[in-house]
């Protein structure tokens, strides 16, 4: 058992068909995977429809977990990101953003501070949404996600080197998308 | 660190050096207290749009997916066996609860409407209609004794 990673108990009690476990993992991870595929998705539905189906892998990949390969999370994430991409390269050809479909992701009315405060991160969604895939992702695992340098670059199977460079070119070009306009206090 | 190091850090991270590699933080601050020119302006630029990302909150998910997720990954057949309720996840009503209460609400439904059409039979009908009917069963009529006569 990996005494550095908090799930591989988890983990190794799915492994065991405990259906408890399993709801304890969802509990634990749903909003952080639900998180990554949304922001790489722009689209509330597509990114539940794949946080779901990483728990269904999950529960069918436990029992041949390794401990100490990698973190669950990290692992976890990986099955994340690989549905995500096949997601983002099935639509190809359509808007990379669809203010339409990511809207369903403020189901509540809110009063007018909040809503500006919506109306910025839409903002944000939408500059994201524009960004060259690999920046967007790197930006999303290593900023939003809060994975290192090394656990975010091991994902993208690129060096770290590599990794701050996306860093910088998609915060450059998220800077002059955001912070240029005419209002362009957050 | 040099100034050159920093600054791409800077570009790559963030103003915040608690997002920066951690071998890398102790020179950074270390940097930072030197306080050089060009510092100030490069650090504002960099926390202005760490404000923007920081805008970008996404909702949580509530509990019907949670349930929906667990539901989907959890085959049928262990769903099925015995199982204790959700602890320590903030869900704190058992799962069969809604269960119960649909349950609850078709009896009482059933109920309701039971009333509802013995109180018109014995409207539309005569007594002696009424009489017979709470007689007879499936097997035929029922003396009123109760015996097989």
């Amino acid at each position: 058992m990996n005494d550095d990673d908090p799930d591989a108990e988890l983990l190794a009690r799915i492994g065991r068909s405990d259906a408890e476990a399993m709801r304890e993992l969802v509990a634990r991870k749903l909003a952080r995977l639900l998180a990554l595929a949304e922001r790489l998705l722009g689209r509330r539905g597509e990114a539940e429809e794949v946080a779901q189906e990483v728990f269904v892998r999950a529960w069918k990949q436990a029992g041949r977990w390794q401990p100490g390969n990698a973190r669950v999370d990290t692992w976890l994430h990986r099955v994340a990101l690989n549905l995500c991409y096949d997601r983002l390269r099935a639509r190809r050809d359509e808007d990379p953003y669809d203010e339409s479909l990511a809207a369903v992701a403020d189901p509540a009315p809110a009063p007018e501070q909040t809503l500006q405060a919506k109306q910025r991160g839409r903002r944000v969604a939408a500059a994201l949404a524009r960004l060259p895939a690999r920046q967007r992702e790197a930006l999303v695992l290593q900023y939003y996600q809060g994975l290192s340098n090394g656990e975010a670059s091991v994902l993208m199977e690129i060096s770290v080197e590599a990794l701050e460079s996306l860093l910088a070119r998609a915060r450059r070009a998220l800077r002059a998308e955001l912070t240029t306009e005419e209002n362009d206090k957050p | 660190m040099t100034p050159h190091r920093f600054r791409d850090l800077l570009a790559a991270h963030g103003a915040d050096l608690e997002r920066w590699p951690p071998g890398e933080r102790a020179a950074a601050r270390e940097l930072q207290a030197q306080q050089p020119a060009w510092l100030g302006p490069a650090l504002l630029e960099a926390a202005a749009l760490d404000q923007w990302l920081d805008q970008h909150v996404l909702p949580a998910p509530d509990r019907a997916l949670l349930e929906r997720v667990a539901a989907a990954a959890i085959p049928a057949a262990v769903v099925a066996r015995p199982r204790s309720t959700w602890r320590g996840t903030g869900w704190l009503t058992p799962s069969w609860w809604p269960r119960f209460g649909l349950t609850l609400t078709g009896l009482a439904g059933a109920l309701a409407g039971a009333f509802v059409v013995s109180v018109a039979l014995r409207q539309a009908a005569p007594a002696g209609a009424v009489e017979w009917q709470a007689r007879a069963t499936a097997f035929g009529e029922i003396a009123a004794d109760g015996s097989d006569e």
